[in-house]
């Protein structure tokens, strides 16, 4: 139902008002703009803090030695418990562990040698087992893979800042060889991110190959595992912590002998912080809104009693009731949606511009807006337009004209 | 005014719109017979609720005003004239008895129905002019077009007719804070008779004029008059009651007869 008529009375009755116009459009606007931010913020946030898992199996549990805290069959607190890839053999064949491997990272930094550039950096010995578990996020390449491991290949996965300081960052340093020492490495890939590590200046190569070149020790850091589908870590731990005491000597009820960590575990209070901050967002979000629909009302109300005295005249001179109530109900629809379509562009360009700038951290990445509930918030600020907009001009158009137009 | 300017007034009948011009023919009909009223309330009562008690304002009022009348309606505050007048002008509903506005029996209306009778019907002039403020002397006098769904060119032609008649030529495009009381006054004179309505309702038109610019006024309304327009000012001023054909006296509710 275009009317040209009834829009062009609409145009005017606006833009003669433009302060109570404005004051209305403005309200709409910041709602919807405040909302919109928040709502992306909190995205961002969910996002940025999911992704700290995102590299590692959500099934998986990290197991390093610890010191003794109690004393075990004559023996005094305060040993250290250093696990063996023996271990590795063990906790392989407890029923519910779905795949186990050990992890190694060299004390000391190598120097390491491509064509003239030199740098010394740490090596990580993993087994294709932690490949799967804690995948590395490459940028190129591939991961360790059984075969490297089966063979002892001297293949090594480079970290992106070792790949800049070696090569000049080079775009494709895959294929290439380093020399660790004298002993050649063929670089397989290159990551970017790691658990665990503040900048990818690693570099991981198998744990045999580790072995075999650099230690000969048969001690490993951590012991990465997966849980089997239908089991869960709290059924499994308490064999697996029997046996590592057993192997080790320690107390089975020694926490401090073994340091566990239980990636699920740690998902879960992340969710569960999550859902308070969603659930704080949700309050934040809907006092916003509330704030904004007592903004737009009262501007309404404020505006349909100012205008008893235009309605008076309009309906002496032919508007019925009608006429002005859907007069009313109509610029504030084009006020309310208009103001509020400019809130929602803001603030989607100003989280669009915050995830393009690549603003981002441990915590926070690539923030989000869930358009549907911007609109259906945006549809509350309507409604609210609408509904504080049409009670009163209904008391107003009862009103007899007369009574309207006297009273100056 | 209207008085130096004839073949004003009878070119703006040749340029009213076919409908208008029906409308206006019937009431030259109307005029031949004469006996046939313009308004005929009979009995009318009216009485608002206050809290529980009901205030009775008109107790029983019986008015004829014959088509082509001139009358002024008179009282002291609290008589009732302004009920009367939101009666008389269907902008409100009356209790009992009858109002036949132009062979139309009021009482039944729907609101929607009301509207369009007021729009056709009905002129309103105001004391205190009540123009919008926000529109400009021409989309004032255009107003009751716009609710007649007539189009926006012919709407502006015709109250642009009507400004020129009423001497306002070079002040169409003010707004009404940029006119004195007098020109006020004469947009909203053009803006009652716009829909060429066979009744004339104004009250107390002159309440916030000056005594010459009064004259002028009420000099208007005689012209409007001569042209066949029913006339019914509501006032308490003598001196206009005095230039008008006809006085009735409203006190307490009733018509007083001397």
């Amino acid at each position: 139902m275009f009317d040209i008529e009834r829009w062009t009375e609409l145009g005017q009755s606006l833009s003669k008002h433009k302060l109570r116009t404005g004051l209305t459009a403005f309200g709409v606007s910041w709602g919807i703009f405040m909302l919109v931010l928040l709502l992306g913020m909190g995205k961002g946030l969910e996002r940025g803090t999911m992704a700290l898992f995102q590299d590692t199996a959500l099934n998986s549990v990290w197991i390093n030695g610890g010191k003794t805290s109690l004393s075990y069959k004559g023996l005094t607190p305060g040993r250290t418990v250093s696990l063996e890839i023996d271990d590795v053999a063990w906790l392989g064949n407890l029923p519910g562990v779905e795949s186990v491997g050990p992890t190694k990272l060299l004390d000391k930094g190598y120097v390491m040698r491509y064509g003239k550039n030199t740098g010394a950096f740490q090596i990580n010995g993993i087994s294709a087992v932690n490949a799967d578990i804690q995948k590395l996020s490459l940028l190129s390449g591939r991961q360790i893979n059984q075969l490297d491991e089966r063979e002892s290949r001297k293949v090594a996965i480079i970290g992106a800042r070792v790949n800049d300081v070696l090569m000049k960052n080079q775009l494709n340093p895959v294929g290439k060889t380093i020399f660790v020492g004298e002993t050649p490495f063929t670089v397989i890939g290159v990551y970017n991110k790691a658990l665990g590590e503040q900048s990818p200046n690693r570099v991981y190569i198998p744990y045999a190959t580790l072995r075999q070149v650099f230690d000969p020790a048969p001690t490993v850091n951590m012991i990465a595992l997966t849980v089997s589908s239908g089991y869960r870590w709290t059924d499994i731990k308490p064999d697996a912590i029997r046996l590592l005491s057993r192997r080790h000597r320690f107390d089975p009820n020694d926490s401090s002998a073994l340091e566990i960590y239980d990636i699920s575990d740690e998902v879960k209070k992340v969710e569960s912080l999550m859902s308070g901050i969603r659930l704080f967002m949700i309050i934040v979000g809907t006092g916003t809104l509330m704030a904004g629909c007592v903004g737009v009302s009262n501007t309404m109300l404020v505006t349909v009693k100012e205008r008893t005295r235009e309605f008076g005249i309009r309906k002496a001179i032919g508007a019925s009731s009608a006429d002005i109530l859907f007069m009313v109900l109509h610029e504030t629809l084009v006020i309310t949606l208009a103001a509020g379509y400019v809130g929602l562009v803001a603030g989607v360009g100003l989280i669009e511009l915050i995830s393009r700038a690549g603003i981002e951290s441990d915590y926070f990445r690539d923030p989000q807006v869930d358009l549907s509930v911007a609109v259906s918030a945006l549809g509350v600020l309507v409604l609210a337009g609408l509904i504080a907009g049409y009670l009163p001009a209904r008391q107003a158009v009862r009103v007899s004209p007369i009574e309207a137009l006297r009273h100056e | 005014m209207l008085g130096k300017h004839p073949e004003r007034a009878k070119s703006l009948q040749e340029t009213q719109t076919e409908p208008l011009k029906k409308q206006h023919l019937a009431i030259d009909a109307l005029e031949g017979v004469f006996e046939k009223p313009m308004i005929d309330v009979k009995t009318l009562t009216k009485a608002y609720n206050l809290g529980s008690m009901k205030v009775p304002v008109l107790k029983g009022i019986d008015l004829s005003v014959k088509v082509g009348e001139f009358v002024s309606i008179m009282g002291p505050s609290g008589s009732g004239k302004s009920t009367l007048l939101n009666v008389l002008g269907i902008l409100d509903r009356y209790d009992d008895g009858e109002y036949i506005l132009n062979g139309t029996l009021i009482k039944p209306l729907s609101e929607t129905e009301a509207a369009r009778h007021r729009n056709q019907l009905i002129g309103f002039v105001f004391q205190s002019f009540n123009l919008l403020p926000f529109k400009s002397a021409l989309e004032n006098v255009a107003m009751p077009l716009y609710y007649r769904k007539v189009p926006r060119k012919q709407r502006e032609a015709r109250a642009r007719k009507l400004l020129e008649r009423m001497g306002m030529d070079h002040r169409m495009d003010h707004m009404p804070s940029e006119l004195s009381g007098g020109q006020r006054q004469r947009v909203a004179i053009a803006r009652a008779l716009v829909t060429d309505p066979p009744l004339i309702l104004a009250d107390e038109p002159t309440g916030n004029l000056d005594t010459k610019t009064s004259e002028e006024v009420m000099e208007l309304f005689t012209e409007i008059n001569h042209e066949g327009k029913t006339l019914v000012v509501i006032t308490h001023d003598e001196e206009i009651a005095a230039r008008t054909r006809r006085v009735i006296h409203l006190q307490d509710g009733q018509i007083r007869n001397f």
